[in-house]
């Protein structure tokens, strides 16, 4: 706008961007310096140039757990939204004095620490006696699946934990967004005959891309920055055979029980350009078709 | 009280766009000036500039002798009434109205007493406890006047405060804003897209488009003297009818001739009319009148009939020239009837072909 | 027979959740009423009601025997409260300019907010343990705040917000006689519930963090509630069960109580939340 009143967009956004500058940008700049460094944390690090990717690039572990990262984060994505919106239908049907019980029940383990949330998982839900083996293995008289340290389920644990945690919020995520379609556009497809399923599939499903969108972005960025659960399910290592280890916890223990920052940080940067171009593939589906009712 | 001055205001866009070019205006003291224009033509950007909500590329404003250019729009004491939105939706109506006040730290019981004596003014003193979303949209732009009203500002400018009523609210309102203008000495600016609000609220209309003054003038000779050709057909409805022609002289027997109409002119329009090779003739529906072949000086088949209250409304067509008249409310017509009409020669006006100049 | 048929779904709809919820609910029932426990009757499965009521467990909580855990509560509330604080505010005003005004490198600007969502914390945590170790903040609370108080989704999300707020109004005060700053300030009850929903989602986001923390901190006094946790489940200190899952069951009270309080905030605003 006008000159005079310049100082005042300045001040308001100030802080933001100083704190994005600090907290943020030199962090990034500092993280790429650092996986150019040797490997000495405090000490005379020397400049080694790509040499800590070149190294990446033959460490099976880290194809390992960028191979886990991803497929753990895209069985979150897939199957997290299609179970919310399913429950976010269902909640739209049930008596309204029950929603605020239903929708309590659904978020507690939303508002959970994820920590807490990995260990009961732990004591509630693994072992023998654990309610997942008790309620659907014992009555298929199959034998008992330790959930975390048996290598072909490490994953799916993760991905239940996922879904666990964030099935409460996506639920209502979508609820809003359903309540947020106006029905006309209802009325007037089912005027032109519509059955049930044509009308969510012609008038909810493109109407709800952008929370869909939203949600997807939501769950991969998580699932990418996951490191409680994996922490406390498999105390902070990759858990036998390395088959719950993720990028972050990768990291972390390269840095933190190695002390080799310089591979580090490399690790984190050589998986940042595959998020982001993930998240905006992802995000750029939700913009596309943008429909008027948002 | 003073005088709202404007002088050369231009507005530029960045990318070149001039949203008003050289734009000068003086409001007197207790007079209202209405400004009309199509949508785009810079009016509201005009009223943005003066209340200090955008800032003009050259040009001055003044209150008196007061320069407001470069003023921040709280140091302006100027009110507007916007459009719509302007309530907000968090507070009561008598909270609204005491918004401006409390920035300016009136005292409590002062704000209380004088927003009941201007809600009582404005018929409003029964919704002051209620919040905008409760009242009807004439109530809200009510409250919005009372809000104006208590400023006690120097100047008012309204921005289409009207356009988003119905019919009958509007006519209210217009009646409300006439009374109040009589009641205060201020100057007013009031911009509209609606002919029919700017000739019955304004003491001089100012016509505006794409950014230029069109005319300055009094209603009634905005109707019949406008100025160039996009007055004449934008004012009235439906606008002046345009039929550009040539003068042909044979001695004393002078003529104007068109594809579509030729009727004879005075000595003196053909005098005046003579330095000029094309013109146009501008009359307007009223004052072509049903005729008979011998004095007929134009034909047209009827091609729609827009039946008013008071008369009839006539489109018509000769020979790809498309024109409208009116006639009495109960004449009867068809589709397709080819009917003779005559030309009031005092009400014709004349303008220059190529710069569309008002020449008589 | 229409009625009764929208009966019969509501009946079946209300069912199958109240189903899931008892999946999804249980292990906290189970939690609370473990926190009163001894080891013994933690993994039994029946009775699961507690025998009696016995608060051995929370008094060994409270007293700090294991971990000065009523500090830990503290450190976390202050970290948590300060983080939503700066993050709302500097994110509203952010918003608020970028929804309002042009500027020059606006839109340089506006990219590298969008970059910040799209590389999370998490990925930078590293960078960002040196950094903090070169500022001299490392184990202190600042360490695990500031870098939290850039939020570049909140940034996008209330440049939705204050999108949505017609520019009339803006215009209305400002001819009312209020500054630049004051313009602002009106605007602020206006949009209320989204600052209180974001301030909500942020409050419950800083809580749960954990990895910043774990990096960040390291005297045991300076710690935040699930640090503290996570030390006694690793640690090999035989830390009873119950007094583990009482730990955990204080740890919710913060987060499900703000929920309960402002849930239809909370709900108006998810709407509004996606459009950014």
């Amino acid at each position: 706008m006008s000159a005079r009143t310049k100082p005042l967009p300045f001040l308001l956004m100030a802080p933001f961007f100083a704190a994005l500058f600090v907290f943020w940008l030199i962090p990034v700049f500092k993280g790429l310096w650092l996986s150019l460094q040797s490997d000495e944390l405090f000490g005379d690090s020397v400049f080694v140039g790509l040499s800590h990717y070149r190294d990446l690039m033959h460490d099976g572990r880290f194809w390992h757990a960028l191979r886990n990262t991803f497929v753990y984060c895209g069985m979150a994505v897939i199957l997290i939204p299609p179970f919310a919106l399913a429950l976010a239908h269902l909640l739209k049907h049930t008596y309204r004095r029950s929603r605020g019980l239903i929708q309590f029940c659904l978020m507690m383990p939303g508002l959970t620490p994820p920590l807490v949330l990995a260990l009961l998982y732990v004591l509630v839900f693994n072992g023998p006696h654990g309610l997942l083996n008790r309620t659907f293995l014992h009555p298929l008289g199959l034998p008992d699946i330790d959930w975390i340290r048996d290598p072909r389920f490490i994953k799916a644990s993760l991905v239940l934990l996922a879904l666990w945690r964030w099935t409460g919020f996506i639920t209502l995520l979508f609820l809003s967004g359903l309540e947020g379609i106006p029905r006309s556009y209802y009325d007037t497809t089912r005027a032109e005959g519509a059955s049930a399923w044509q009308l969510f599939r012609h008038v909810t499903l493109p109407l709800l891309r952008p929370v869909t969108a939203f949600v997807a972005a939501l769950l991969f960025l998580d699932a990418f920055a996951l490191f409680e659960g994996a922490y406390v399910l498999l105390g902070g290592s990759g858990g036998s055979l390395d088959a719950g280890l993720l990028l972050i916890s990768y990291s972390y223990l390269t840095a933190f029980t190695l002390g080799s920052f310089g591979s580090a940080a490399a690790i984190a940067f050589a998986s940042l350009p595959l998020l982001m171009t993930a998240l905006w593939f992802i995000l750029s589906q939700g913009r596309h078709r943008k429909p008027a009712a948002a | 009280m003073t005088r709202l001055t404007i002088e050369n205001v231009s507005k530029l866009y960045p990318g070149g766009v001039a949203a008003l070019k050289d734009f000068s205006l003086e409001i007197e003291e207790g007079e209202l000036v209405a400004i009309v224009g199509p949508s785009g033509c810079g009016k509201s950007t005009l009223l943005r500039i003066i209340a200090g909500l955008e800032e003009e590329t050259s040009g001055k404003v003044r209150m008196g002798e007061r320069f407001l250019t470069g003023l921040p729009p709280k140091e302006r004491n100027i009110a507007v009434v916007f459009q719509s939105y302007t309530l907000m939706p968090h507070l009561t109506a008598a909270e609204n109205m005491a918004f401006g006040m409390r920035l300016r730290g009136t005292f409590r019981n002062q704000r209380e007493e004088k927003i009941r004596a201007i809600a009582k003014t404005l018929g409003i003193e029964g919704l002051l406890n209620r919040y905008p979303a409760e009242i009807s949209g004439g109530e809200r732009q009510r409250v919005a006047l009372g809000r104006a009203i208590l400023r006690e500002p120097d100047a008012f400018l309204f921005d289409e405060p009207l356009s988003s009523l119905d019919a009958q609210m509007r006519l209210q309102l217009r009646v409300e804003i006439q009374k109040l203008h009589q009641r205060l000495g201020t100057p007013m600016l009031f911009v509209t897209h609606d002919q029919n609000e700017a000739l019955a609220l304004g003491d001089r209309v100012v016509v505006l488009n794409q950014g230029k003054i069109q005319q300055i003038a009094k209603p009634d000779e905005l109707y019949l003297k406008p100025a160039n050709t996009f007055v004449a057909s934008f004012i009235g409805a439906p606008g002046m009818n345009l039929f550009p022609g040539r003068l042909e002289s044979n001695g004393n027997v002078h003529r104007f001739v068109s594809s579509s109409v030729t009727f004879p002119l005075t000595p003196s329009q053909a005098s005046t009319l003579r330095t000029y090779s094309e013109v146009v003739a501008g009359i307007r529906p009223e004052h072509l009148n049903l005729s008979h072949p011998p004095d007929a000086e134009l034909r047209g088949t009827v091609t729609a009939i827009e039946k008013q209250f008071d008369q009839t409304c006539l489109y018509l067509e000769n020979e790809n020239v498309v024109f409208t008249a009116k006639a009495a409310r109960n004449i009867s017509c068809h589709l397709g009837d080819v009917l003779q009409w005559s030309v009031a020669l005092d009400n014709t006006a004349f303008f220059d072909a190529i710069t569309g100049e008002l020449i008589l | 027979m229409n009625h009764s048929r929208k009966h019969i779904s509501s009946l079946s709809a209300t069912a199958a959740l109240a189903f899931l919820c008892v999946i999804f609910a249980y292990p906290f029932v189970w939690m609370f009423c473990s926190g009163f426990k001894t080891d013994a009757e933690v993994f039994a499965l029946f009775p699961l009601l507690p025998q009696h009521f016995d608060l051995v467990h929370y008094r060994g909580l409270l007293s700090g025997a294991w971990i000065p855990y009523p500090r830990l509560f503290l450190n976390s509330l202050f970290i948590a409260s300060l983080e939503t604080i700066f993050a709302t505010a500097f994110a509203c005003g952010a918003g608020y300019v970028f929804a309002k005004f042009d500027f020059r490198f606006k839109k340089t600007l506006f990219i590298l907010a969008v970059a910040a969502v799209l590389v999370p914390r998490q990925a930078l945590a590293l960078p960002l343990f040196v950094w903090m170790n070169k500022l001299s903040l490392l184990d202190t609370p600042w360490s695990v705040i500031l870098p939290g108080t850039a939020s570049g989704v909140g940034f996008l999300y209330f440049i939705a917000v204050f999108r949505r707020l017609p520019d009339p109004l803006l215009d209305m005060a400002r001819c009312e006689g209020a500054g630049e700053y004051r313009v602002f300030l009106s605007t602020l009850p206006l949009i209320k519930p989204a600052l209180i929903a974001f301030a909500l989602i942020q409050f419950v986001l800083c809580w749960q963090e954990h990895l910043i923390p774990l990096i960040m901190l390291s005297t045991q006094t300076h710690l935040t509630v699930t640090l503290g946790l996570a030390s006694l489940n690793a640690g090999n200190l035989r830390v009873p069960y119950g007094l583990l899952l009482a730990g955990c069951t204080l740890t919710l009270i913060p987060t499900a109580l703000f929920f309960v309080l402002a849930h239809r905030h909370f709900r108006s605003a998810l709407a509004s939340l996606t459009e950014a």
